[in-house]
């Protein structure tokens, strides 16, 4: 390489990474002021909640051991045991000590029932509410909601995925615009969207604005609303660079005694993040724990992870809770299907994929927690009151937020699509 | 550029009155649709024909219906409109209305007149169709969930200008819900640069506020007394700012107050004894405030049914 090229190619390295960070930061150009944004978002219902984490437990969590131990058999809990909670008459799993005192927030969802068997394709139902197809990719639920809610903080993307893998927040159809903005270690926010120390604020300028002549004459001649698009992705960036919202990425910030009542698990500190997001206006978080295919030694496997979400998840709620946050905020813990009643000794007492019957849970953002919503039978494998299904879960976050979700999006190629499916809000979480 | 303005200019269609459905928009939907789109019928061969898609348009209550794909017309909306969404298809689409060899598809300036009257709200005038006592069936979802919101009773639209300048300051203004009078206002954006003067601005929107969040805030309790004139005010975070008991004081008259946010504040026992005053407070959040435990419960007692945390 060229010497002479070292600053163009820093200048160009600089901005390119600058945009990848600050991908879905609104791209297209917007008014000014958040007024125009914010006067699209015509909530429903009064009191609507103002943001959604979503805390999303890939694998597929096992039911019998975290959510739903009530009223079931010894021989399809195994070593697992029920424990008493903060609401009267709900028992949780022992694997998750801390949420249970923070039961009085939450309603589990006992009666979760989907068709898709495989994680992919389980995950992508759970996160999108349609089926995977070949000929289209649907939008993220984080996607749909700032879509239709627009953002609350036009200086901060409205959708952040944290520690999830970048497809499973992609915006589809809707574009990168509404694509979450990744983030893979919480610890260490966003990435390159600080001006490197060996460049001053001048410096900086000059270069822009050298960018900026030279750009001129390509955008005058070429007037492609993608490239358009891309130039105010640049804007866009550099206002979140020069903001003080930034700090909101920052969860260095946070005293000591709130960063270790979250864990220092990454996904503890991805749940500390979502909440100083969340604090900041950023409208959806995604939080993603992994490791919850317990084909093999499950009575192992599960209370490792469910520590890191007990720890994640109670802190979150009571955190949320003394901030007066947690009715404005909605937290949903989601998985893509449940794990068998059998426990199978081959695989050193191990559980395998089950659909048809599994647990998810909403708190906060205007629900009424201490209560279960669906009921399985005593073993644990059939839904047998109240069945819902991913898109049903999805309606019900939707409908917290005061979306339309008879709204209907055209896809570019003139396909209706609504914010989930044909799900059905359950209602009764409000009353 | 000039040309595609005129050739624009010669398709909008004349908005000088309100379209008549029976005079301008029927005989294009009888040319187009009705066909396939009516009640069920006996052919010649003796078999039930079904309206296509579930869907009617001999009536105005089965128009407003839908069909078995949702929804049909949506007054004011030609975007949620079906019938407008699928003449306006490309045509090859598998959905595009009316299908290949079934009729004509409409202009563009036929379309355009469509979506004219979906406008102005779909008036259907004196056409009845054969609706004859059909009840229209209102749609679950978004329109069978507004609430009208007794609070709204009496208040004027809130001033524009005002929401547009709180706008520019870094605020989110929306209402609190649709069409409502009531707004609610957050400072979410750069708060470091909000202080007491801003709160000025609130003053022209005072009446219609309903959720103010000021949280992290410059603001002091000076800023506060603009508050203290919102009668309309539910739901109040003043978390994170330098407000004392002073600032809460005067919040005294806010008969409507259900929820307040102050924690991390320079809040004490006094303000506890304001807050006590306020019977409709349901949820008060005082977690590291001076306010002692003793006091909070005290509080709790005093507003029966509320929550009222420090920890």
């Amino acid at each position: 390489m060229n010497f002479n090229d070292t600053d163009e190619f820093t200048r160009r390295q600089l901005l390119c990474n600058i945009a990848k960070a600050a991908l879905g930061v609104s791209v297209a150009p917007m008014f000014s002021s958040s007024l125009a944004t914010a006067a699209d978002f015509l909530p429903n219902r009064p009191k609507a909640a103002k943001s959604v984490i979503f805390l999303m437990m890939s694998g597929g969590m096992s039911h019998l051991d975290t959510l739903d131990v009530m009223g079931k058999k010894e021989s399809v809990l195994g070593e697992t045991k029920a424990i008493e909670t903060s609401a009267k008459g709900i028992m949780l799993s022992e694997n998750l000590p801390k949420t249970a005192k923070q039961m009085q927030h939450i309603c589990l969802m006992n009666g979760m029932s989907t068709t898709q068997g495989a994680h992919e394709q389980g995950q992508y139902l759970m996160q999108r509410s349609y089926t995977m197809r070949g000929t289209i990719v649907h939008p993220a639920l984080g996607s749909w909601v700032v879509r239709l809610a627009g953002k609350r903080n036009n200086n901060l993307p409205g959708f952040v995925a944290v520690s999830t893998d970048a497809n499973s927040a992609a915006g589809g159809f809707m574009g990168a615009k509404y694509s979450g903005v990744p983030i893979g270690e919480p610890g260490q926010g966003l990435q390159d969207s600080m001006r490197p120390s060996s460049i001053n604020e001048g410096d900086f300028e000059k270069r822009l604005k050298l960018a900026d002549a030279m750009n001129k004459q390509f955008h005058t001649q070429i007037t492609n609303p993608g490239i358009r698009e891309h130039s105010s992705l640049y804007d866009d960036a550099l206002r979140l660079m020069r903001c003080e919202d930034l700090k909101a990425f920052d969860v260095k910030k946070e005293p000591t005694e709130i960063s270790e009542m979250y864990g220092t698990s990454r996904f503890g500190q991805g749940c500390l993040l979502a909440r100083r997001l969340v604090e900041h206006g950023v409208r959806f978080v995604q939080v993603t724990l992994g490791g919850w295919d317990t084909h093999y030694d499950n009575f192992t496997a599960v209370p490792a992870r469910a520590k890191n979400l007990d720890d994640g998840l109670s802190a979150l709620l009571k955190d949320l809770h003394r901030r007066g946050m947690l009715q404005d905020t909605l937290v949903a813990v989601g998985t893509e299907f449940g794990r068998t009643p059998e426990i199978i000794t081959e695989h050193q007492d191990g559980r395998d994929h089950y659909p048809k019957a599994f647990s998810c849970l909403i708190a906060g953002g205007g629900i009424t927690g201490g209560r279960f919503y669906g009921k399985k039978d005593d073993k644990g494998g059939n839904v047998v009151e109240g069945m819902t299904t991913p898109m049903d879960f999805n309606a019900t976050i939707s409908y917290a937020l005061g979306l339309d979700t008879d709204q209907v999006i055209m896809s570019p190629s003139g396909r209706p699509f609504t914010v989930a499916d044909k799900g059905k809000p359950v209602v009764e979480l409000f009353s | 550029m000039i040309r595609l303005g005129i050739f624009l200019l010669l398709f909008v269609p004349p908005v000088c009155a309100e379209l008549s459905f029976r005079r301008q928009i029927l005989p294009l939907l009888g040319k187009a649709c009705a066909d396939c789109h009516k009640a069920p019928t006996k052919g010649t061969d003796g078999k039930v024909q079904n309206p296509k898609g579930g869907f009617r348009m001999d009536a105005p209550s089965h128009m407003l219906k839908g069909g078995s794909d949702g929804s049909g017309v949506e007054p004011g909306d030609p975007d949620k409109s079906g019938i407008y969404q699928r003449i306006m298809l490309p045509t090859g689409h598998e959905d595009f209305m009316p299908p290949k060899g079934k009729g004509t598809p409409l202009s563009f300036p036929q379309t355009e007149l469509i979506k004219q009257w979906i406008l102005e709200g779909a008036n259907f005038g004196d056409w009845i169709g054969s609706d004859i006592a059909v009840a229209v069936v209102p749609k679950p979802g978004a329109a069978g969930l507004r609430k009208v919101d007794p609070l709204a009773a009496g208040l004027t639209e809130p001033a524009p200008d005002a929401m547009k300048k709180l706008g520019s300051l870094g605020a989110v203004v929306y209402r609190a819900g649709k069409d409502s009078k009531l707004i609610i206002v957050a400072f979410v954006q750069s708060t470091s640069l909000i202080g007491d003067k801003e709160m000025e601005h609130l003053r022209p929107l005072a009446a219609n506020i309903t959720e103010l969040d000021l949280s992290d805030t410059k603001i002091t309790d000076v800023g506060m007394s603009v508050v203290g004139t919102m009668p309309r005010l539910t739901k109040l975070n003043i978390s994170g700012t330098a407000v004392t008991d002073a600032g809460v004081a005067g919040l005294k008259g806010l008969v409507n107050l259900d929820c307040l946010a102050a924690h991390s504040t320079g809040v004490s026992d006094a303000a506890v004894e304001t807050l006590k005053s306020m019977k409709k407070l349901r949820s008060v959040f005082l977690w590291k405030t001076r306010v002692t435990s003793s006091s909070a419960a005290e509080l709790q007692k005093a507003l029966p049914g509320s929550s009222v945390s420090i920890e």
